[in-house]
């Protein structure tokens, strides 16, 4: 507070007026601080004291969504710098977790820079730039959910659907840990999110590199609502899948065997639905009484919605 | 059943204590700090509604004078905290704790409402999805307490729904489930809101085929300690018997994971000694899992509680949703 003087700012009492119901044990910095802030906002004052102490709010409360807008207002009236309030806001990020205003914020201002410079400007925006800042913040939560939607708006905003760093980046993740289901859903984003038609190439691709993550990890509903996924997005037969799953399973005399994956056998009895009703049976029982009996009323409607098994 | 057939406690006395005593809270920065102030109080509203001890147990004219301070004079509608600007998510906390004390919203006022109204509606984007307020952020949670906000206010049209939902459709994804925006991680809270709006505006029957949905739901649950999880490969929590549970509950698959199970898993969270519910059994309790492991129990099977029965599209109880006037399409 010492670079700028407040004496002539009557700060707002945040304590004393209000209703019983609402008091909180503040300490001085953070009455002093929040005080003058709200007393600044009030006469809609946009000064380089005013952007000084929003930072200060937001180092006492990163979550106080009006300081947030305060400080973009701010930042537009006086024309400041975008791209070291970018720098700025990333020391907030890295030490505020799980804040999530911070990642709006941060769209305000990027969309900000786009908005107002040039194409051929060498001030443009170069999207590359934000990927140390986002690989630290999920290096540090690989599943954080506000930052893996904030990365998707950026993929979105600046169409790096199959830019090679951001699929090295999210492939990193996956051998990193395999059931990160954050990192799988990206992926599917990246990989299918563009297309209304399937894609041969790229549908193949995947459904190979998929099974092979399947293949090191049997157990694992990330890779297993993504193949199966797949198929449905683009209303592919699920019977090509019947190899496959049949390497997690065996049957021995019509019974369910040294099962490796309890993904596999609801696979299979959707294959089996039509032209092996009883295998599928078989199949639903084994996932009621042994393989997942904790879902067995889940089970027990599938067995029930099968069509009638033919004679 | 268990070995030690033995039966868990719920210790309602103590949670009704962990509520009402502000001084115990002041720890809790996080929940009870400004921002989150409004839907602190609508958390501790619901689950003492819940237990049925809301009356004795909070002075219904402060809660209520509380509310109206909060209130945004420059674009109607409620802050999180006096002086804090209006935010959809506060906004709604307060309609449904005003609503739980009076169904026609009186102590509002015919100005107030419309005025309410005014706000909620002006945060729809031409896309169909609701901001939070004037920042920006757009998250179907937005979506879903804007349609609950308008429907306490008697003031949904099809001209806010039929776009709202049609972005809702949008935010269903591969596995069947639901994120915040669309192609984003499903996640359990958002197939919550995506479910109660689709709930709140007649529109359940666009999820034409919602076996995929429940089965991602029911797999959810976790073993061995029977919780639920808000996506595959996260630790259990109790607020997801809640998120998790009530949406089960709309499409009427309750029974697609393990009640008991669940149960024990909430009951396990108390604690025993000071009250209140945490999200893991034997960590920090706080106000938000009191609530939302108290609305799971009644889920679950709220007489066995001498529970109001809760509404799972509202999270409020039925005996307050059923003096609502239900928009048809």
């Amino acid at each position: 507070m010492s670079d700028y003087n407040f004496d002539d700012v009557e700060p707002v009492k945040i304590n004393e007026e209000y209703p019983q119901l609402c008091q909180i044990l503040y300490d001085e910095e953070y009455t002093k601080t929040m005080g003058i802030l709200l007393a600044l906002l009030q006469k809609s004052e946009y000064s380089e004291r005013a952007f000084f102490l929003t930072q200060k709010g937001i180092e006492l409360l990163a979550s106080h969504y009006t300081i947030w807008i305060y400080r973009f207002d701010i930042l537009i009236h006086l024309n400041k710098d975008l791209f070291e309030e970018l720098d700025w806001c990333e020391q907030i990020a890295l030490e505020n977790e799980k804040n999530y205003q911070i990642w709006n914020y941060r769209q305000l201002v990027i969309s900000r820079i786009v908005a107002t410079t040039d194409k051929s400007s060498s001030k443009k925006f170069e999207p590359h730039r934000e990927f140390p800042i986002l690989e630290a913040m999920l290096d540090s939560d690989p599943k954080n959910h506000h930052v893996w939607a904030y990365r998707k708006w950026f993929v979105e905003k600046f169409a790096l659907y199959d830019d090679s760093k951001e699929n090295e980046f999210v492939n990193g993740v996956i051998a990193a840990d395999l059931r990160n289901n954050s990192a799988w859903s990206h992926r599917f984003f990246l990989k299918f999110s563009q297309d209304k038609e399937i894609n041969k190439q790229v549908f193949e691709a995947e459904s190979e590199f998929v099974q092979a993550m399947i293949a090191d990890s049997p157990q694992n509903p990330s890779t297993w609502n993504y193949l199966t996924g797949m198929y449905n997005k683009y209303k592919q037969s699920l019977s090509e899948l019947e190899e496959f799953c049949l390497k997690f399973v065996q049957f021995v005399d019509g019974q369910v065997q040294a099962v490796e994956s309890s993904y596999a056998l609801e696979v299979l009895a959707k294959i089996y639905e039509v032209n092996k009703t009883d295998t599928s049976v078989a199949l639903y029982d084994a996932l009621a009484l042994k393989y997942d009996p904790i879902r067995v009323n889940y089970w027990n409607y599938q067995k029930r919605n099968l069509p009638v098994a033919q004679n | 059943m268990s070995e030690t057939e033995e039966v868990k406690a719920f210790y309602k006395e103590k949670h009704i204590a962990f509520v009402v005593d502000q001084d115990s809270h002041r720890s809790f920065e996080y929940w009870l700090s400004e921002h989150l102030r409004m839907n602190g109080l609508y958390w501790g509203v619901v689950s003492l509604v819940i237990m049925n001890a809301l009356e004795d147990a909070l002075p219904q004219n402060e809660v209520i004078d509380y509310i109206l301070s909060c209130w945004d004079e420059k674009t109607g509608g409620f802050g999180a905290f006096p002086k804090h600007d209006a935010h959809i998510l506060s906004t709604t906390s307060a309609l449904q704790v005003l609503k739980i004390y009076d169904n026609e919203l009186q102590v509002l006022g015919e100005e107030k409402k419309e005025q309410t109204a005014q706000f909620i509606k002006g945060l729809q984007l031409s896309d169909g999805s609701f901001q939070g307020d004037r920042f920006g952020e757009v998250d179907t949670r937005f979506i879903y307490t804007a349609m609950l906000s308008l429907s306490l206010l008697d003031e949904l049209t099809i001209e806010i729904t039929d776009p709202a939902i049609k972005f809702v459709m949008a935010c269903q994804n591969f596995d069947g489930a639901f994120g915040m925006l669309p192609g984003a991680e499903s996640h359990a809270a958002q197939v919550f809101t995506c479910i109660g709006a689709l709930a709140v505006t007649d529109n359940l029957h666009l999820l034409d085929d919602d076996t995929k949905l429940g089965n991602w739901l029911s797999e959810r649950q976790v073993l061995p300690s029977g919780g639920l999880n808000g996506r595959p490969e996260k630790l259990p929590d109790v607020c997801y018997s809640w998120w998790v549970l009530s949406s089960l509950a709309i499409l009427k698959k309750k029974h697609w994971i393990d009640l008991q199970k669940l149960e024990d898993f909430i009951l396990e969270c108390q604690d025993s000694k000071d009250g209140g519910i945490g999200d893991r059994p034997d960590n920090q309790t706080d106000i938000y899992h009191t609530c939302f492991g108290i609305a799971g129990l009644s889920l679950i099977d709220f007489e066995k509680y001498n529970f109001k029965e809760i509404d799972p599209i509202y999270c409020m109880p039925t005996e307050v949703t059923k003096k609502f006037r239900k928009w048809k399409k």
